[in-house]
């Protein structure tokens, strides 16, 4: 037998040992050899960075002491070391807390038996798995808390897969749906949920926004589709579909949606708000530009009728001359009503009603509108059965009030039944009350208009039947001075110069009267004046009363307006002359025109101010000179009809605006004038 | 400290081995101590002076250290359990050393039992 060499074999075995070893110290996981009795005969470097003590202090050392274990609750194991269970025959896999100071580090531990030379020994491997416990709760509890959240949500929220198949669905989801929740996981959602539009067509899955998303990976959010319940119903809905992107791959999308149905009735609810209220504004409008009241009404008809799709709309008058405040009917009605409503009508239109009695007297009597949504039910309402004959089933009325008094009735009346809508009442009333007071400027306007025609009249029988006469006293007065008046004595000649003095002045009057009158119905065009230019004109008219005066005139830099030049001029002569006549005995007079640009509430104005250093006036009076032939000193003192403010005032109202008189006794007087700076086309004001 | 200064080391037990862990050379102090005299150890493992439980451990340290020639235990004083002939295990310091002699790697190690006030901790 050939000598062994066992040096090589030891250096070869030494060799593999030592690689072994590197290669155990190399790895992560901790392991430890105990014998029978515990005591560590080989550990790793894993295991001694693990307990952070050098190797060789490690071996020979208790393994229980040195690496005290307290089960965590997961895995075999439980109660005691493992390596105790492990020595008593148990295989253990588990869970373990192992605490260093203040460090606690989570292992895995595992830990067998095995027989070696006949000796047990206790081999345990241990895992750090410290950060991924932390990791894996941290994940836990925000798994947990998006639980929750997505548990809590009003929101409906559900996950699709690439393939659009529900992989998660909230409560308020399957809520909002009908489903329960694992009825609609997996299922794909378009075909369950979203298969259809509104109006029942079908909804191709390739057109849906919710797949679209999945396919473009870009969100897409839509308002106004439906989404469909277990039972068949549809609900509105407003939803977000945005796109699960990982890795740059689209595994998916996360879909929010809400049940849209009351924002969208809200939203139609302002809409028919806002429809109403232009409603209201248009009749408004309307109505102050029609030419007659009865005009009004028709317009007004119309377009209610025309707005609520019902069909038949009629006036009823209040009557002035009745003691029991009646209402009569008119034949005022919408236009282009269908004739199968002429029975009703011709009821109507000869049914009075006293105020209290049926739908026009209660709305008198209430001043409020009133809707009856079913004639038949009720018991006051006269024409029930020429309503039933014609299909009409609802009416509402509202009144049409002026000042505390209510003036007319507008009745509308449907073939379907109405329900009460407070909103369309409200606006009624307000449309009541609008075209009341159009009503009542209409009916002032046709008042003035009758005065202003009245006032012509005049003129024109001043103008010949009155000045005829009056030059015939003039011209017989002055022939009887010049052929009989060296035949009358002192008192006849007296006589006859007072009677033709008489006869002048009144043909003084008669020309200011004529010239107020003619403010209106001889008034020019307006147009635009510089007034500046105007007012130079008229100071040199004045030219004479000026320079006799003394007078100083300052005249600032004034605004253009648009005017009547001629009654402009008419105006400023008036003013300034009124400043040279009224001058203070002891001083030069002064008359000072400025102007300016103010606005109020209602819009900017042309402000020009005449002022003077005069005698002024009592404040009191500040009204009454404005008045037709309104004087505050005698004729003797200062000549004049008391007509050339009354022309002014009656000039600046025709133009639209307004004139005051300051006065300060024996100090001067100011007279301010505002003018419309910008007037609207076509307009302007009878007087 | 060298192999030559340990082998004139006469009042502490020296034990030197080669590089397959057979020892080669015990002074007279290793003797005393460990009840072993020189003709019956030279030339045997060194593991016979290492308790059972820490044979294994050793000789995979030793082998790691050949193979890698990175030390981890060398040169510093370290406490680990021996057994002497009778079978008497106890605590010594131990300092042990690597020189490469011809080639091969030799290492020294003093051998000093430490008692209860000496050692840093029980069976360390």
């Amino acid at each position: 037998m050939p000598e062994i060499e066992y040096g090589p074999l030891l250096r070869q075995l030494r060799s593999t040992l030592g690689k072994l070893e590197v290669a155990l110290g190399a790895i992560d996981e901790a392991i430890v050899w105990t014998d029978h009795q515990g005591l560590i005969q080989w550990c790793n470097g894993a295991f001694d960075r693990l307990v952070q003590r050098p190797h060789f202090r490690n071996l020979g050392e208790p393994l229980q002491q040195l690496l005290p274990l307290e089960h965590a609750g997961a895995g075999s194991g439980g109660g005691g070391h493992p390596w105790k269970q492990a020595a008593e025959g148990g295989v253990i896999r588990g869970l373990y807390r192992f605490s260093q100071g203040e460090s606690i580090r989570a292992l895995e531990v595992s830990a067998s038996r095995v027989e070696v030379d006949r000796q047990a020994s206790i081999v345990m491997t241990m895992r750090d798995v410290t950060e991924e416990t932390q990791t894996r709760e941290r994940i836990r509890r925000l798994m947990r808390q998006n639980q929750l959240i997505l548990d809590s949500a009003g929101e409906g929220v559900y996950g699709l897969d690439p393939e659009g198949r529900t992989t998660f669905v909230n409560p308020a989801a399957a809520r909002m749906l009908g489903w329960a929740v694992e009825e609609l996981i997996g299922q794909p959602q378009h075909q369950v949920i979203h298969h259809s539009r509104a109006d029942g067509s079908a909804y191709p899955a390739e057109q849906c926004p919710i797949y679209a998303a999945i396919r473009e990976g870009v969100a897409r959010t839509v308002r106004d589709e439906v989404f469909w319940r277990k039972d068949g119903s549809c609900f509105a809905v407003e939803y977000t579909s945005t796109p699960i992107v990982e890795e740059g791959e689209i595994q998916g999308a996360v879909v929010v949606f809400r049940d849209s149905t009351e924002r969208r009735l809200a939203e139609a609810d302002t809409a028919r708000r806002s429809r109403l209220l232009m409603l209201l504004q248009r009749i408004t409008e309307a109505a102050n530009e029609a030419e007659s009241v009865e005009q009004v009404m028709r317009f007004a008809l119309d377009r209610i009728c025309a707005h609520t799709g019902w069909p038949l709309g009629h006036v009823y008058l209040t009557d002035p001359e009745s003691s029991s405040r009646q209402l009569v009917p008119t034949r005022i009605w919408n236009s282009g009503a269908d004739s199968r409503y002429d029975d009703f009508r011709s009821l109507t239109e000869v049914t009075e009603f006293k105020v209290g009695r049926g739908l026009p007297g209660r709305v008198t009597s209430t001043r409020q509108p009133y809707l009856l949504a079913d004639l038949s039910q009720d018991p006051d309402f006269a024409r029930a059965d020429g309503a039933r004959r014609a299909g009409l089933v609802s009416a509402f009325a509202f009144p049409v009030t002026v000042g505390s008094g209510v003036t007319a009735v507008m009745e509308f009346f449907s073939t379907a039944r109405a329900e009460p809508d407070v909103f369309l009442l409200e606006i009624m009333g307000q449309v009541g009350r609008q075209l009341g007071e159009v009503i009542q400027r209409k009916r002032a306007e046709t008042r003035l208009h009758q005065s202003n025609r009245d006032l012509e009249v005049f003129a024109s029988v001043a103008s010949h039947d009155l000045q005829e006469p009056l030059r015939k006293i003039t011209a017989f007065g002055d022939r009887l001075e010049e052929v009989s008046g060296e035949a009358l004595d002192d008192r006849g000649r007296l006589y006859l110069s007072r009677m033709t003095a008489a006869a002048g002045r009144m043909q003084v009057l008669i020309d200011d009267l004529l010239q107020y009158a003619r403010v209106s119905s001889r008034g020019r065009p307006l147009e635009r004046l510089d007034l500046d230019q105007l007012i130079r004109q008229v100071l040199s008219d004045l030219e004479t009363g000026i320079e006799e005066s003394g007078a100083r005139v300052e005249l600032e830099p004034l605004p253009r307006v648009e005017a009547d030049p001629s009654q402009m001029g008419q105006l400023f002569q008036n003013l300034i002359a009124n400043a040279l006549k009224f001058r203070h005995p002891e001083r030069t007079p002064e008359v000072r025109i400025s102007g300016r640009m103010v606005s109020d509430s209602t819009r900017p104005w042309c402000e020009i101010t005449v002022a003077d250093n005069g005698i002024g006036f009592d404040q009191q009076y500040g009204e009454r000179i404005f008045e037709v032939f309104g004087r505050l000193h005698g004729r003797t003192a200062y000549p004049g009809t008391g007509m050339g403010l009354a022309i002014c005032r009656k000039i600046v109202e025709r133009h639209g605006g307004t004139i005051a008189a300051h006065g300060d006794p024996g100090r001067g007087a100011r007279f301010r004038i505002r003018l419309p700076a910008r007037r609207d086309p076509g307009k302007e004001v009878e007087q | 400290m060298t192999l030559e200064q340990m082998k004139r080391e006469d009042s502490i037990p020296v034990v030197i081995v080669n590089s397959l862990g057979i020892i080669t050379y015990v002074n007279g102090a290793f003797e005393d101590a460990m009840g072993w005299e020189s003709p019956a150890i030279l030339g045997r493992s060194l593991t016979l002076i290492i308790p059972e439980y820490l044979r294994d451990a050793h000789n995979l340290g030793f082998s790691r250290f050949l193979t890698t020639e990175q030390p981890t235990l060398l040169e510093h004083p370290i406490q680990l359990k021996a057994v002497d002939r009778n079978g008497r295990e106890f605590v010594a310091e131990h300092f042990i050393i690597a020189e490469k002699v011809d080639g091969e790697w030799c290492f020294g190690a003093t051998i000093k039992e430490l008692d209860g006030e000496e050692r840093s901790g029980a069976g360390n």
